[in-house]
Parts: structure tokens; sequence; C-alpha cells
């Protein structure tokens, strides 16, 4: 695929500084956009209908805005959008006499969906949604650390995973997408779904392999790596998305087609979401994390040669007085000591 | 290259993989029998936001408090209050646990304190000199939680029961009431909430878990009623109440389980004739009622269907009832102290039935009546719910009110739905749309990417196979396919082809590797075999990872208490597991036969 080939030439072509510093840039313009949002509304998400109460109703019916306004307007706050003859009505909170009422005057259309909410129940999700997020975060971050063991792959894998959802939150903001239920599922899933590819690219970069003496091979072996990663990353998470956007299609697409179908709005949030954190995910992945590894390498390699050397050396020496388990303890020695000298030659060097 | 090409099939891991897609599909469409007239659902069940119906969340309102209190100053506090307007005050002379002798320089009676309801009680008035004052000892035999219970009861005008919740012994006060209202209420006899080991206190909403399961049990027994078999009823902690009402519309469900079915009989004792008016509420006239009795004491059965009257040529309908003997005493006790039975005090003083405290029926009692009630007590009895179709619908809906019993606690609608069953049908369809669109467009773009119809192929398949063993998995299970069910389908397309993409590239390029490997391996130590399962391991190694990372977030969902979305999270959770337990490792197995 020339494509996707020359894809992976430009971005790995770049400096691993620019790579991790692009990402950064739109992570902090997602925060600014969370902050405006609490600012001026109170939270960096808006609360849909699921979190703050009050009864959605959906109809067809050929009256217009204005003579439903009319009929409803005995009920608080009512809010009417139209698509053709869809007309969809949410109204705030009502008492009980109210909502029988509403109820009675609405399956009076042929063809009609109710949807409520007492504010009770969106408090309640409110605070099982924080939960559930912050335990999925957690409990992610734990089995990626178990796996890695290494701290700066996996935080690196973290931080992606925290920055995919920031950003999909924003993008949410920017089209006016409340947060539902459903919004919450798909962010929860992008912990799962941004994870992949990073475990991917993580995995192949970090399997160990023969290290030939020269410095300059290794680097290009890395690279070598990361491009076959991309080969199969970019490949999964289009294929990802391509599922995704089916689903959005026919959620939110079909019904302006054609008469017979009719929108389905879970689905439909579901794969706004899961697009935009996709999306987040694919920069994420292949220029921040793919330049995190490689500056880490760069530096672990640079260490790790010197340990070799260093440890040829003792061995020679050792051989032919100590036991091996003294030995163990000076090479630890001597490998730390390795590691500091090459990070001062470089900062000398550079 | 790896194992001759029959014996494919001879291996663990693809016959495993072959076995589950025919179990599934055995599960499916041939045992247990689908229904007639299923066609390619199968045994499938689908959630009502598929097939139609209305949902309701049901939050049971109620308070567990732990109390301490002195008996002998409720008692007091209660006796004081029937003296205030004779201007008299009451002692506590002795006590122990059964009984409270009291002493108050008033004339009282025995009626006058039965009617406080606080226990056993016996006055004796003794006259010990014609000068001196009168004295009034009057003994209550009760216990403590007796008290305590009538005491809240007529303070805050709810049923309150002594109850056990979590070893603690508790009041359940059966209606919402805020902490500042029982503690003024306590406060007025010396008491306070109790506190419990951590020194908080013992104030919780909610009911316990026996009334949860009693308010359950009715609504089930409501609904099957009703015609409605094996509703899905879930509680969610102690006090919420999930159900799922598939082919029943919102009205109905919330008449039928969104109220607790109250039953009640009143009298009109004053005010003129025809004054209380079908759907008043009790507070408008409680005071020109009194109680007669409730449904749940008073009356002995229910008629199986409603009935029709002609009156006028116009048809009424009814739920016929027939009271326990204590039920028709009381009626005509009533009947006759307020002289409903007077031809001309008739009009003045009409039966009403209320339902949750809403009044149903108010009518004087027929002429053919009120004489038989006067020579003595009537049983059968009807309550009348009005004409048409209307009525006999609202007649309905009493007698299965009637018959199973009011809920013990009031309850509070807190969500509620319908999707009415053309729209889950349109749904339906599109559900299924998405899935297949999903599915080209992964197909499209495997294909555009491996050019290869040897190797696109077994994955396209393994990825229908997948599919397949999750459907078996929810026939087998009886699991309801609802909207995020099938959100998570396509997502488990997403993510299954994902991995299949992963073991695909390893094997390919092991394959590749190993044959220039080949010739070099003769000098090296290292077979070649060995690099290749080196990388079918490291693919499984990402595939684990990743699977589990997307199964803990997944389970954070499942275990969000209100379940709405359980379905996209456990669809997802089984599916992740079916693929990396099941069709994984077969398809490794089978594209390494490929390459």
């Amino acid at each position: 695929m020339p494509l996707l080939d020359a894809v992976i030439e430009k971005v790995t072509g770049l400096d691993a500084k620019k790579l991790v510093l692009v990402p950064l840039i739109v992570l902090l313009l997602a925060v600014g956009v969370l902050v405006y949002s609490q600012l001026a509304f109170g939270t960096p998400v808006k609360l849909g209908m699921d979190f703050t109460g009050g009864t959605l109703v959906r109809i067809t019916t050929p009256e217009t805005k204005d003579e439903l306004l009319a009929k409803f307007s005995e009920f608080p706050n009512v809010i009417i959008r139209e698509a053709g003859d869809e007309k969809i009505l949410q109204f705030g909170p009502m008492s009980a006499a109210e909502k029988e009422r509403l109820i009675q005057l609405i399956t009076s259309y042929p063809d009609y969906e109710i949807k409520d909410v007492s504010p009770l129940f969106g408090k309640e999700a409110q605070v099982q949604t924080i939960k559930a997020l912050v335990i999925a975060f957690l409990l992610m971050a734990v089995v990626i650390f178990i796996v890695f063991r290494t701290p700066v792959p996996a935080a690196a894998i973290v931080f992606c995973a925290a920055s995919d959802i920031v950003i999909a939150a924003a993008c949410m903001d920017i089209v006016h997408l409340e947060l539902s239920l459903g919004t919450v599922a798909a962010l929860l899933m992008l912990i799962g779904y941004s994870v992949d590819s990073n475990i991917l690219l993580t995995t192949k970069l970090l399997r160990s392999s023969p290290v030939s003496g020269s410095k300059k091979s290794d680097m290009l072996k890395v690279l070598e790596r990361l491009k076959a990663a991309m080969r199969t990353g970019l490949t999964m998470t289009s294929t990802t998305l391509s599922a995704v956007f089916a689903m959005f299609v026919v959620a939110a697409c079909m019904s302006s087609l054609s008469e017979y179908y009719a929108p389905i709005p879970l689905l439909r949030d579901i794969s706004i979401v899961l697009i935009f954190g996709l999306l987040a995910d694919l920069m994420n992945t292949w220029m921040f994390n793919a330049g995190v590894l490689r500056f880490y390498l760069g530096e672990a390699r640079a260490a790790e040669m010197k340990q070799r050397a260093g440890t040829m050396v003792k061995k020679a020496k050792k051989s032919k007085t100590k036991a091996a388990e003294t030995g163990e303890v000076a090479k630890a020695r001597k490998t730390e000591k390795g590691v500091k000298t090459q990070k001062g030659g470089e900062r000398r060097g550079r | 290259m790896v194992g001759e090409r029959g014996s494919l099939l001879r291996d663990v891991r693809v016959s495993v993989f072959v076995i589950f897609v025919l179990l599934s599909l055995f599960v499916i469409y041939v045992y247990p029998p689908p229904p007639m007239g299923a066609g390619i659902n199968g045994n499938l069940k689908y959630g009502l936001d598929l097939v139609g119906g209305s949902y309701l969340q049901l939050k049971l309102e109620g308070v567990l408090v732990k109390v301490e209190a002195e008996k002998s100053e409720i008692i007091k506090h209660e006796i004081q209050e029937l003296l205030r307007e004779k201007g008299a005050s009451v002692e506590v002379v002795a006590e122990n646990e059964t009984a409270t002798v009291l002493e108050t320089a008033a004339p009282l009676t025995k009626e006058e304190l039965e009617a406080l309801n606080i226990g056993v009680v016996s006055v004796e008035t003794s006259l010990e000199n014609a000068t001196e004052e009168n004295v009034t000892r009057i003994t209550v035999t009760a216990d403590e939680k007796y008290v305590v219970t009538r005491y809240l009861e007529n303070a805050l005008g709810a049923d309150v029961e002594p109850a056990v919740y979590r070893g603690t012994e508790v009041y359940e006060i059966r209606k919402l009431v805020s902490k500042e209202e029982l503690e003024g209420v306590l406060a007025a006899v010396n008491a306070s909430i109790g506190r419990d080991e951590r020194g908080m206190e013992f104030f919780v909403e909610g009911v316990t878990p026996e009334t949860r399961d009693l308010a359950k049990e009715i609504m089930e027994t409501k609904l099957n009623m009703l015609g409605l078999r094996d509703i899905p009823i879930r509680t969610v902690g102690t006090d919420i109440i999930l159900i799922d009402l598939a082919g029943v519309d919102i009205a109905t469900a919330r008449k039928l389980v969104g109220k607790p079915g109250k039953f009640e009989i009143r009298i009109q004792t004053a005010g003129e004739a025809g004054e209380i008016k079908k759907g008043m509420r009790l507070e408008e006239i409680k005071n020109i009622t009194a109680h007669v009795l409730y449904g749940d004491e008073g009356i002995a059965s229910v008629g199986a269907i409603p009935q029709q009257r002609r009156t006028d040529d116009v048809e009424r309908w009814g739920a016929p009832f027939t009271l326990t003997r204590e039920g028709a005493a009381a009626l005509r006790d009533a009947c006759i102290k307020y002289k409903a039975v007077e031809e001309e005090e008739r009009e003045r003083h009409e039966l009403a039935m209320l339902l949750d405290d809403v009044v149903i029926y108010s009518a004087p009692l027929s002429p053919d009546l009120a004489n038989e009630l006067k020579a003595h007590p009537v049983y059968n009895l009807i309550a009348e719910t009005g004409s048409g179709e209307e009525g006999r619908q609202a007649a309905k809906e009493l007698i299965i009110h009637l018959k199973a019993g009011a809920l013990p606690v009031p309850v509070e609608i807190i969500g509620s739905g319908e999707v009415p069953a053309p729209l889950g049908e349109k749904f339906r369809h599109e559900a299924a749309l998405a899935a297949a669109l999903a599915f080209v467009l992964v197909a499209l773009v495997v294909y555009v990417r491996y050019r290869n119809g040897r190797v696109v192929l077994p994955m396209l398949m393994t990825l229908v196979c997948e599919v397949i063993i999750i459907l078996g998995f929810a026939a087998a299970t009886g699991w309801q396919l609802d909207l995020p069910s099938v959100a998570g389908i396509i997502a488990v397309i997403g993510t299954g082809v994902d991995q299949l993409v992963i073991i695909t590239d390893e094997i390919l390029s092991g394959a590749a590797t190993m044959q220039s490997a080949q010739k070099a391996s003769q000098k090296k130590g290292k077979t070649p075999v060995k690099v290749y399962l080196r990388r079918v391991a490291e693919a499984f190694n990402i595939i684990f990872a990743s699977a589990a990372t997307t199964a803990v977030a997944m389970l954070a969902l499942a275990l969000m208490a209100l379940g709405t979305l359980r379905g996209f999270a456990i669809i997802t959770i089984v599916g992740i597991l079916i693929g990396v337990l099941i069709t994984r490792p077969a398809y490794a197995r089978i594209v390494q036969e490929i390459a």
C-alpha cells in the first residue's frame, strides 16, 4: 500500500521532539476548551438529560414548532427541535400530575417515543459515572504497569489514554454533544480501544534483541520496528474506525435518506465520541508515544551499551579471583556508574 | 509447512472453535425449539428498545432510623395532649418493662385513651372522698417498640414498622420524611435519633431488603395479572426497582406499578350532597369524611373480571369485591352511625372509594342497599369506575390492585420511557444494518491492506464465527439484546479484527524472516521454528494485554448500579473473552497453515 507507506515514512522521518510537541499542544487546547466550559456552564462537558433529569419526547407530526410550543406551553422549559416531520420536545422536571397529563397528550400521537428521567436518578447517575470513569482508568493503569513493568513506557501509555479522553470530551463540547449515558460508555470504551495500539507499539519497540556494536544501527532497527508496528497499528485503527463509522452512518444519516429509517441517538452518540477518540489516539500513539519511546530507547540503549562494555571488563578481572555472587553486586554497582557516566558524556557532547 | 493440511481439523484449538460455532448455531436454531415464526431470529430475545415497550425505574420511599426514646415520656406526652383542653396535667407514678402507670386529676374515659392507640389501657377512677379531687389512675400496657411505633405513626401520618437492618434495631418509616421533620417529632418527647457504633446518626433513606422484596413480589403479582409473564424486575440497592415491560404502554405501566394501589372506603360525615367529586384528593375531603376500611384489611376476595351494569341506558363498569366479616361490620356500623341508611339523609352521606388517596368513586347508597344494610351486614359490593372502555380499563386495574394488595411503601417514578413497537422494529432493522455495514467496511479495509484472499477470507470467517458465538451465548443465557448490546457487538467486530491483524502481521512477517533465516540458521544454533513461535507468543502478549485493559474498563461500566448500559459492557467483555480464549488461538493456527 503506497499511501500507508508514504504516511509511515513521513511520520517516522520527523524529529522525535517535534513529534511529541504536536499532541501536547492539542491536549493543551482541549484542556482549555474543558476549562472554558467549566467556567461558563459549570461542568467540563455539558450534561445531558440522563444527568440533569427531565422528559424527552419524540413525535412525528406535521404541526409546526410554534403550534407545538403553544400546545405544550403549560409544561416547564419546553425546548423543541425539528427534523422534517420529526419533532423532539424536551421538558424540564415536572410534577407527577403534569407528567400524567403530558403522557396522555403524547400517547395520542400515532408515532412517539418517551424518555423520562427524574433529577434524583440524574444525580445518582452523575456519582456513578465519575466512579466508573475513575475505577476504569485506575484499573487500566494497573494492568499497563503490570504488563510493562518499566515506568517510562507504561506512563506514556496511561498518559495517551488520558489525553484521548480529554480530547474526545473537548470535541464533544465543540460539536455541542451532551454527556449522556451512551457517551459515557463510549469514553470508557475509549480507555480500552486507545490502549490497544499503544500496547502494540510499546511491545514491539521494547522487544529485547541482540544489540549490535553501533548506536546508529540500533536506532535504525528501532525505526524499522516502529514502521512495522505502524503498519499493523494503522490497519487496526482504520478497521475500528470503519466499524464505528458504519454505526454512525446508520444511526445518524440514514433517516435523512429515507422515511423508513429513524435516527438512533444512543448509537449515534457512542459512534461520534469513538470517532473523535480514535482520531486523537492515532495522533497520540504514533506521534506522542512513538516520540517518547524513541527518545527513551535512545537513552536506554546508550546506557545498555556502556553497561555491556563495563561488564566485559569486569568479567575478565573477576574470573581470576572472586566468586560469581559478589560479582553480581559489583556488576550492578558498575552498571549504575556506567549509566551516569554515559549521561554525563552525552550532555557534554551537546 | 508447520503441519499437513489434513491435520488442521485435528488440532485442539481449531476443533474447540468449530465445536463452539456449531454449539451456538444449535442453541440459536435447534434446541430449545425456537418459537413459531421466529425465522432468522431463532431463540434470540430482544430488549424492549428493539421490540417496543416501556420501562420504569422506581424508588421505594422510606426511612430507616434508630430511635433513642423513653417509653413513659411518649405515653405522658400523648395523654398530656389529650388533657390540654381540660387544663390538667398527668404524672408518671410507676413504670416497668411491660406497663406504665400514670395519674391525673382530670376525668378520662377508657375510650378516649384507646383512641390514642398506644397500648392496652385500663382506667381506675378513685373517689377518695367527696371533698378532694378525683384521681384517675391509668395503666398502659405496652412495650417500648410498640409505643414508639404508634407514636411515630400518629405524629408522621405514615406506616411505621420495627425492623432489623444490618444488625441494628430500627424503625422503618414507610414514607419519605426529612431528618429535620423527624428530629422535631422526636424532640417533642425528649427522644433523639440513635447513633451507630461509629457514632454516626442512624438515619438511612431506603427500606429494608425484606420490604423491598415484598414490594417486588406485589409488583410481580400485579404484572402477572395483566397477563405478562417473566417480567424482568431487577432491584438495585435497597430502594431502587427497575422493570422492563415489553408490549405495555407507558401510561398503563405507570398506573399499575408506579403507585402503591392503596384502596380505602370513606363515608361522608358533613357537607352537601354531591360535594365529593371523582378525582379529589384525600386532603380535600378529610374533614367531611370518616374512614371506614382499607382494602388490605376489609376485603376478603375480589371478582376476577370487571362487572358491567346498565343504569339509565349507560353501561357502567365496576370491580366487584367481597368484604370480610370485620369489614362488613365496620361498613354497616359507619353507615348507621352517620345515618347514610336513612332515606332523607342518604344523599348527604355518600360512600367514597379512594385509590392512593384519590377519589375514584363517590355516590350515595342505593335505596335497596340502604334497606339491606339496615337489616344486616352486606358483604358484596362493587366499586364503580365509569363507563365505556376507559371505565372497563380502570376497573381492570382496580381489580389488580385489590387482589395483589397495596405496596408496603409509596413509590416515586424516577425514570420511565417507552419505545412503541413500530419504532422498535425500525431500530431492530437499523441495528442489523449497522452491524452488516460495519462488517462490509471492515472487510474492505482488510482487503485493501492485504490484497490476498487467502488471508482475508479466513479473517472474515473468524469474525463472523465470533459474532455467532456471542449470539449463541446470548441465546443460551436468555440475554435480551438491546441497542447497547448491538453497539457492543459492533465494538467487538472493531476490536476483534484488530487482534486478527496483529496475529496476521506477526505470522506473515515471521514467515518471511523464517525463509531468509533458514539458510542462516544452519550456522547459528537457533531453529527457525523457535523464532516463529516467539513471534506468535508476542502477538498473543499484545492481545492479552489489550483485552485485559478493555475488559477492566468495561467491568467498571457493568458495575454501574443503574445498569442502563450493562448490555454494552457485558457483550463487550464476553466478546473479548470468546476472542482471546476461543477464536484467536484457532485463527493463529489456521493462518500458520496458510502462510
